[in-house]
């Protein structure tokens, strides 16, 4: 095994010489015996690591022995391969592999040596256990990266190939003082040896290797000549360079920082890792180019690197995590730049798999279930054991990272690259799978699903047939585009299944994993919107991913249970969390944009069902809080004002909305504001009317949002003002939609009547008046979007483009006709519901007190503040519209029909055919009186507060200046200010 | 004066000599005269490490085998030294095809004028 371990390390390097005789004479062949070389390699790795047992991930710090130099340890100069690095080998032989054909490419087998060197200097630098080797091993990556870096590209691969010239001349000249200094003082060259370094030695030496391990690992704030060398050399050698030397390096540095005499106070490697983190990528958010936000995201993991080093200690669980999380990003990064086009310079990717790139994207931001997430979630987990404040600046950092990565795949779309081209990237991802389905397997007996038993039965059976029913009911319309785009129906059916997940989480892990599946298959659906489809699933992400931090925050803090969501910090995390992804207090910015540009039923499936699934989690944090006085009066509170405000502001933005979709977007924002003020209140009665309204919101908005999708889906309008008068062609669809409008208006007989009262009693119960006055204010104004809603697209003058339009196709009718029963049945016999509810609830709450004169009986609900029996009144209802239906039939004046044309101008000029359309700013007169709410609008405080951060990215992007010598000088006054800041620390 | 102290401190104003050549100097030839400069004080340190007063050079023959462990010096550093010299000589080489070729391409060698990458 010693021998084929040394065979895999100097093979590529006897490759090296023999293409480099080669390359002229017989390129072909010498072609081929690369390929050959690293195969046979890959082959070799791979036996090492099957032999030290590495796949399993279990005792990755196994390690076996390669003596190269004369004598015996610890006089000899030895290699180490462990069973981590022997992973990490694999991918460096399988990166070296991939990217082969494309940079040798037409002609250029000149480059075979460099590629095949790099290689060497790679393992060597992995296998390395003394100084003198890593020095050698870093010496050959350097003037072998510098040569690559040189050898194609636009001009500006000479300013790469100059800085990182001028970082590797500096860091050799650094290394040998550390070498020197360390032999003096120790007689060793073992990297160990560093540890055993003491007094002013001790402070030099840590100084040193740490400047030399954050500019190497382009770590805050050594980071600019990296981003540059990124952004200067040729794609396929920033692939290469990524998943080979930098990977490398970054496993180098977790050999050496934890023998470092600094490492005795690991809260140095913490400050520097978190700081860094979030200063580097509160840069990375100003990048435009595609190439320099993957330098910033590098800059990302270096950082990672200081924290994974400060916080995990444990030899096997570091390895793993190393390999996890660096050979993951090492894998995505190659991928993502394999994807440049054959003549992409830098700011230019013309041709790029936009199908592929996603993954990639997800895999570097690690997402699940790739294998960066799980050492993600592994090193957060130990942060929170130790520190947890921690958390705080780690998790914004992670999350800046993941919204300009985000932005990296929602700005470059375009066509597929060349054929050939594509391969490497789809092994990549192929490659990262693999490796995520190693993590998950490791990480399986932290992950549990089984039924709910935090939440009472009754409700969870409510939300479980929610989830399921929903799913069912979306799904039939997706598949009316399955020719067209496949896409969309298959990540919608992703989504629908990790709601199920949520719903079925008994352990943190397993409930954020299926969140996380659960936003980002849906920001997939609504990617494929033909509308601005792109653009709002990168808000609809960059929102989610906020909120995705917040919920794994709130899972870290729990202790991986979820019972311990209930825990305080947790909750109020998870508070935020929801109102984020309700769209709520101003977040609706990515939820209207979301739903106006997603196919039809995608935007159902979210507003109707996957909204659910965030109400389900808020409770489930909730539920701890009960019982305890106080704190949780105080944000359920909180969370009812915000709810109550956004039920007004919603409602009044959904009434001044100019297309269907829109205005359906607010509603819904709107609508999920009344069960935030429900489940605010903390009592039996407010959860109850929160539950009932949260079961009538799914019924109607996902009627509503089919309804929709139909009329979309026939006349190709999205404007009212391209509709109208729909009422003879879309009978059914008018009717269905009819039902849902008036249930949701909260007006007798229909079922939104009920949900509101039982939630004005819920609020007049609790003695919280003024909650119920503002949330009076937003049921009126739902009436105006409401009639909006009707008249725009069904009723007025039919236009002459939709002449010819057919009623909807069955698989979005009949789904809304099931639904319509549901909320006939809510509505006629809400006593089935409330009947086992409310006890549910009461005895949640263990606080009978206030259901004090709340009863059911029959058909009746008596509250304290009046009864109401569903069927009674709906008779009535029915009775009084039948006796003025027939007076009016009878006595009133015939209607005359008007067609579209029927307008006269007087003379006048007229204008544009939209805005003689009866639709047209329907509401400007309240439009008029509003007209001070834009000031405060979300739009303009959010990019206020965008300005503010990008303010604060230019700040530290005075360092990446773009000077070589400013870099070096970082550098030197980096080691200036560590040497007087550790001088004196015992 | 001892030997020792004077290597140390050749060493030591070599290396300070080479490290402000290397960030006030902003032609890129004069930049990797700098880096010779300071390469060379590293290597003079390294055999510092290695120095024990009145020792001879570690070539081990017939003459001195039976007490080589207390008449030669620290042969490791010299090892070291050999294999920098040699390592710091193709990066020289490096470093001043790649200033050649830079300016040769960009028209310039001014370090302060490759600044398209940036920020």
């Amino acid at each position: 095994m010693v021998t084929i371990a040394a065979f895999s390390i100097f093979l590529p390097l006897a490759g090296a010489f023999i293409t480099a005789f080669l390359a002229k004479a017989a390129p072909r062949a010498a072609e081929l015996l690369g390929k050959a070389v690293l195969a046979a390699g890959l082959v070799l790795t791979a036996k090492v690591a099957s032999n030290l047992g590495a796949w399993d991930l279990w005792g990755l710090s196994q390690a076996i022995l390669i003596p190269t130099g004369v004598g015996i340890p610890p006089f000899s100069i030895d290699l180490v391969v462990t069973a981590g690095a022997s992973l990490v080998a694999v991918v460096i032989y399988g990166v070296a592999l991939l990217s082969l054909g494309r940079i040798v490419g037409e002609g250029g087998q000149k480059r075979l040596p460099l590629s095949l060197s790099l290689v060497t200097a790679s393992l060597g630098l992995l296998y390395a256990t003394d100084l003198f080797n890593s020095f050698v091993f870093l010496e050959i990556g350097s003037i072998v990266t510098i040569g690559l870096a040189a050898s194609r590209g636009g001009p500006r691969r000479w300013e790469a190939a100059v800085k990182l010239a001028l970082i590797s001349g500096l860091v050799t000249i650094l290394f040998l003082i550390v070498v020197a200094l360390v032999y003096r003082s120790t007689g060793e060259l073992r990297l160990v040896a560093l540890g055993r370094t003491g007094g002013l030695v001790a402070v030099v030496t840590s100084v040193l290797m740490l400047a030399i391990i954050m500019a190497e690992t382009k770590a805050f704030p050594l980071l600019g000549w990296g981003v540059d060398y990124y952004h200067g050399i040729w794609p396929p050698f920033a692939a290469l360079y990524s998943g080979t030397w930098s990977l490398a390096m970054l496993l180098w540095g977790v050999k050496v920082l934890p023998l470092l005499p600094v490492a005795q106070d690991p809260r140095i490697y913490a400050w520097l890792g978190a700081g860094g983190l979030v200063a580097s990528q509160v840069a990375g958010l100003r990048q435009r180019s595609p190439s320099r936000p993957l330098g910033y995201s590098t800059s990302a993991f270096a950082s990672l690197l200081l924290l994974l080093v400060a916080f995990v200690y444990d030899p096997d669980q570091l390895l793993r995590l190393a390999v996890l999380l660096f050979g993951g990003q090492a894998l995505a990064k190659f991928g993502l730049f394999m994807l440049a086009g054959r003549e992409a310079h830098g700011d230019r990717w013309e041709k790029a798999g936009a199908r592929w790139r996603v993954l990639l994207v997800f895999a570097l931001i690690g997402l699940p279930p790739f294998p960066v997430f799980w050492a993600k979630f592994e090193l957060l987990s130990e942060m929170a054991r130790f520190w947890p404040a921690m958390l705080g600046p780690v998790l914004l950092g992670l999350f800046l990272e993941a919204v300009y990565v985000l932005r990296f795949w929602a700005q470059r779309s375009g066509g597929e690259p060349e054929g050939d081209a594509l391969w490497p990237s789809r092994l990549g991802v192929l490659g990262l799978l693999a490796g995520g389905y190693l993590a998950a397997r490791f990480m399986w007996p932290d992950m549990s699903w089984s039924m709910p038993a935090y939440l009472p039965p009754f409700m969870s059976l409510i939300f479980g047939v929610m989830f399921v029913a929903g799913a069912v009911a979306v799904l039939p319309g997706a598949l009316l585009r399955w020719r067209q785009d496949a896409g969309h129906g298959l990540w919608l059916g992703l989504a629908a299944v990790s709601l199920l997940g949520i719903f079925f989480a008994t352990s943190g892990l397993s409930l954020y994993v299926a969140w996380e599946i659960s936003a980002f298959a849906s920001v997939m659906a609504v990617s494929k919107g033909g509308f601005r489809g792109r653009g709002s699933a990168f808000w609809f992400a960059a929102f989610a991913a906020f909120s995705g931090y917040l919920v794994l925050g709130a899972v870290l803090l729990s202790g991986g249970s979820i019972r311990g969501l209930g825990l305080f910090p947790a909750v109020l995390l998870i508070a935020l969390a929801v109102v984020v992804k309700l769209g709520q207090a101003g977040a609706h910015l990515w939820s209207v944009r979301a739903y106006r540009s997603a196919p039809g039923t995608v935007s159902a499936f979210l507003a109707g069902v996957s909204s659910k699934g965030v109400i389900y989690l808020l409770m489930l944090g909730l539920v701890g809080l009960v019982g305890l006085p106080g704190k949780d009066h105080n944000l359920g509170l909180i969370l009812a004002w915000i709810g109550v405000f956004t039920a007004l502001g919603g409602a009044i933005l959904a009434s001044l909305s100019g297309t269907p979709k829109k205005l359906l977007a607010y509603s819904s924002v709107s609508q999920l504001g009344y069960v935030l003020v429900g489940l605010g209140l903390m009592t039996p009665l407010g959860w109850t009317a929160a539950v009932y309204h949260t079961v009538h919101h799914f019924l109607f908005k996902t009627v509503l949002f089919l309804g929709i999708a139909g009329v979309l889906y026939r006349t190709g309008g999205r404007f009212f003002t391209d509709l109208g008068g729909l009422i003879k062609k879309m009978p059914f669809t008018f009717l269905f939609t009819l039902i849902a409008v008036i249930s949701y208006a909260g007006v007798p007989p229909l079922a939104g009547f009920g949900g509101k009262w039982l939630l004005y009693q819920g609020l007049l119960d609790a003695g919280r008046l003024p909650l119920a006055a503002v949330a009076m204010c937003a049921s009126v104004v739902a009436f105006l979007y409401s009639f909006r809603l009707l008249h725009g697209v069904f009723l007025g003058q039919l236009s002459s483009k939709n002449k010819s339009v057919r009623e909807a196709p069955l698989a979005l009718i009949l789904p809304q006709f099931v639904l319509v029963c549901g909320i006939f049945v809510m509505s006629f016999r809400p006593t089935l519901f409330l009947e086992r509810l409310l006890p549910e609830m009461t005895q949640l709450f263990g606080w009978p007190m206030s259901l004090k004169g709340f009863s059911i009986n029959g058909f009746s609900v008596l509250g304290p503040f009046g009864h109401w029996n569903a069927w009674a009144v709906g008779m009535m209802v029915f009775l009084l519209f039948g006796v003025a239906f027939v007076f009016y039939w009878v006595s009133g004046p015939k209607p005359k029909h008007v067609g579209q044309l029927d307008i006269g101008y007087s003379g006048e000029l007229p204008p544009s055919p939209e805005e003689v359309h009866f639709s047209f700013e329907f509401y400007r007169h309240y439009e008029r009186a509003l007209v001070f709410l834009p000031s405060w609008g979300a739009e303009r405080i959010f990019a206020w507060f965008v300005s503010l951060v990008n303010g604060a990215g230019d700040l530290t992007r005075i360092l990446v200046s773009g000077d070589g010598r400013t870099y070096l000088i970082h550098i030197v006054l980096f080691v200036v200010c560590g040497f007087m800041l550790l001088w004196g620390m015992p | 004066m001892s030997l020792s102290l004077v290597l140390l401190l050749s060493s030591m104003g070599l290396l300070l000599t080479g490290l402000v050549g290397i960030m006030a100097k902003k032609h890129l030839l004069r930049i990797a005269l700098a880096f010779t400069l300071a390469s060379t004080g590293v290597n003079i340190l390294l055999v510092w490490t290695g120095y024990l007063a009145g020792r001879k050079a570690p070539i081990i023959d017939a003459s001195i085998e039976e007490i080589a462990t207390v008449a030669v010096v620290d042969p490791v550093p010299q090892a070291l030294v050999l294999t920098s010299i040699v390592i710091g000589v193709a990066v020289s080489a490096l470093l001043v095809v790649v200033a050649v070729l830079t300016s040769r391409e960009l028209g310039t060698a001014d370090v302060r004028r490759m600044r398209n990458l940036k920020w």
